[in-house]
């Protein structure tokens, strides 16, 4: 098996698990974990931000999530108060960027690109390319080359490139590898991007897109 | 300490055919020593192929009983005399295959070495085996090496039972002989602790065989890393000499060495340099609502994984066969973060999977369950 059919495996699990959620387990027992893990003025806080969410129709898992790995951390209260408060302005953002048609998985991937430094317009041009179909994975692609130290322009253009250029979830994944490998060998991240997406361009059978000529240069 | 006097060990470890995911081996190391026996220069390597049960780390009915296969590696090694040296220049090649069980873990292997001195006639061949118990807080290693030896042509005290038999009267007799090979024994153990990035060992052995005396020997080593690519070693006492030995990194003296490791991005923590490390991650949807993760991790103690599927709090998971290990978790639908630590060392991205990273938040691997 190799290492990219691995690596897709890994991301994606197809399972009967049923079908996606919003928020997961019971109200009342989030409740109760949250105050149990945080001190009073944190839980109040932060439960009134699930409540928030939850009227919205945002996803509430990310929130509480970032509100137990504040705890878990040991992390200051109202550090973790402005943690879970970026979450959910970071889920209100993906979703004006992303449409209010949006899957809460697409919710929850658009608000880790944003926390990742990925810009709003980035979002919103990635949708364009992709109308109907989910855009979790060239979002959590985009996370990745971001934390991956590509810079933000160049990991936004390469997926929004590769996303409008036809490539598949898979394409994107084997692009994202690709940047892994060759950053591991030393590559610069943005020329190991720029490599990865002319590979998945001449897969696609499309010229990869050429430098501007510069200003003044003779034709 | 003069030059001359100075035994200079250069080895070069080169790994790759996993790069940068190898467990055990850094993928580049330059070792230099001194002693008091001559100037040496030398390398060594190691190829470790990356094969593995996948096969069990796939399916949910796991073996969870028995020493399995769990990889083989091929180390590459040889050293150079600078200037006069009792010991010849040697080139030695070996393949080993390794094995992991629940509570123990041990290795077979087969070596070739040959040597640049006139008595020296070809490669050998040498066999080796070792067995490490799973010991808490230290490493503990029994090993054995069948080694050729050559001997030359003259006279030698042979000890004989005249009757014939084991109880017998043992004599010694003069005995002619011509140059020929004779195989020679050793067993050896090693105790190794190590803490942060410092490293104490204590290793002893004999060496029997034809036409010697049993050599009893011990040694005590200390090493420190120094910073990502530079550790310093220690060793006192002497050990088996490299040629009978099935580790080319084998100080045979008392010697003080200086390692470089050109190509490690980071500080390994301790050891020969070596810290465990995850190569693979998977995870496998059990159809109930579960989902079982399965990581590959040589050499570890403890590994942790904690992630919104855990609310973030850390969870032991279990060596289930080998160097895999298992945690079976509740998962709904979505994009989960999830992190791995190793011997309550850093919590970093488990191996293979997206990263994703925030300004409150490390790297965290990213896990789409649909």
């Amino acid at each position: 098996m190799s290492r990219f059919a691995r690596g897709l495996m890994t991301l994606i699990l197809v399972g009967a698990l049923g079908p996606p959620g919003r928020a997961s387990g019971d109200s009342a027992n989030d409740e109760a974990r949250l105050k149990a893990r945080l001190d009073p003025e944190t839980a109040r806080a932060v439960i009134e931000l699930v409540h928030s969410a939850a009227e919205s129709g945002l996803p509430t898992s990310p929130l509480k999530g970032r509100a137990f790995e504040g705890a878990s951390r040991g992390a200051d209260g109202a550090l973790i108060r402005r943690a879970v408060a970026q979450e959910l302005e970071a889920l209100k953002d993906a979703r004006a960027a992303l449409g209010a048609a949006s899957d809460p998985n697409e919710l929850v991937a658009g608000a880790m690109a944003l926390l990742s430094g990925a810009p709003h317009d980035t979002l919103v041009r990635l949708r364009a390319s992709r109308p109907r179909q989910s855009l979790v994975v060239p979002l959590v692609v985009l996370s990745d080359l971001i934390a991956r130290d590509v810079p933000v322009a160049a990991a936004s253009s390469t997926v929004i490139t590769a996303t409008r250029a036809g490539a598949r979830d898979a394409d994107l994944l084997k692009l994202r590898e690709h940047v892994e490998r060759e950053v591991g060998k030393g590559v610069a991240p943005a020329g190991a991007t720029g490599t990865g997406l002319r590979m998945l361009l001449k897969d696609q059978g499309k010229d990869a897109p050429r430098p501007a000529p510069s200003v003044g240069r003779a034709p | 300490m003069t030059m001359r006097s100075m035994n200079v060990v250069l080895a070069i470890a080169m790994l790759a055919l996993v790069p940068g995911a190898a467990s055990a081996e850094p993928p580049l190391v330059l070792r230099v020593a001194g002693d008091g026996q001559g100037v040496r220069l030398g390398f060594d390597g190691t190829l470790r192929p990356s094969w593995h049960t996948d096969r069990d780390a796939m399916q949910t009915s796991i073996p969870r009983a028995g020493l399995e296969p769990t990889g083989a590696g091929i180390q590459i090694g040889a050293t150079q005399a600078l200037g006069e040296s009792e010991t010849p220049s040697l080139l030695s090649a070996s393949l080993r295959g390794r094995f992991d069980g629940d509570h123990n873990r041990g290795w077979l292997g087969i070596g070739a070495l040959t040597a640049g001195s006139e008595s020296w006639h070809g490669a050998k061949w040498n066999l080796g085996a070792g067995w490490q118990p799973r010991v808490r807080a230290i490493d503990l290693e029994f090993a054995a090496f069948a080694t050729p030896v050559s001997v030359p042509g003259g006279t030698y005290w042979r000890e004989v039972h005249p009757t014939g038999g084991p109880d017998s009267l043992l004599v010694s007799e003069l005995e002619s002989a011509p140059g020929h090979d004779v195989v020679w024994t050793s067993g050896q153990t090693t105790l190794r602790l190590r803490r942060g990035r410092a490293e104490i060992a204590a290793l002893g052995g004999v060496t029997v065989g034809p036409y010697t005396a049993p050599r009893t020997w011990a040694q005590a080593r200390a090493r420190c890393q120094l910073s990502a690519r530079w550790a310093l070693s220690l060793i006192a006492g002497k050990a088996s000499p490299v040629a009978l030995a099935f580790d080319p990194h084998s100080a045979p003296r008392t010697q003080l060495g200086v390692e470089f490791a050109p190509l490690l991005k980071s500080a390994p923590v301790a050891g020969t340099g070596l810290r465990a490390t995850a190569r693979r991650f998977s995870a496998a949807s059990l159809g109930d609502g579960r989902v079982a993760i399965h990581v590959e991790c040589h050499d570890a103690r403890t590994l942790e994984v904690r992630g919104d599927l855990t609310e973030w709090e850390p969870v032991a998971m279990q060596r289930i066969t080998g160097a895999w290990w298992e945690l079976v978790v509740a998962a709904e639908p979505g994009v989960h973060s999830i992190q791995l630590r190793i011997d309550r060392g850093a919590w970093a991205a488990p191996p293979g999977l997206l990263v994703s990273t925030s300004e409150t938040q490390g790297p965290t691997g990213t896990l789409l369950i649909q």
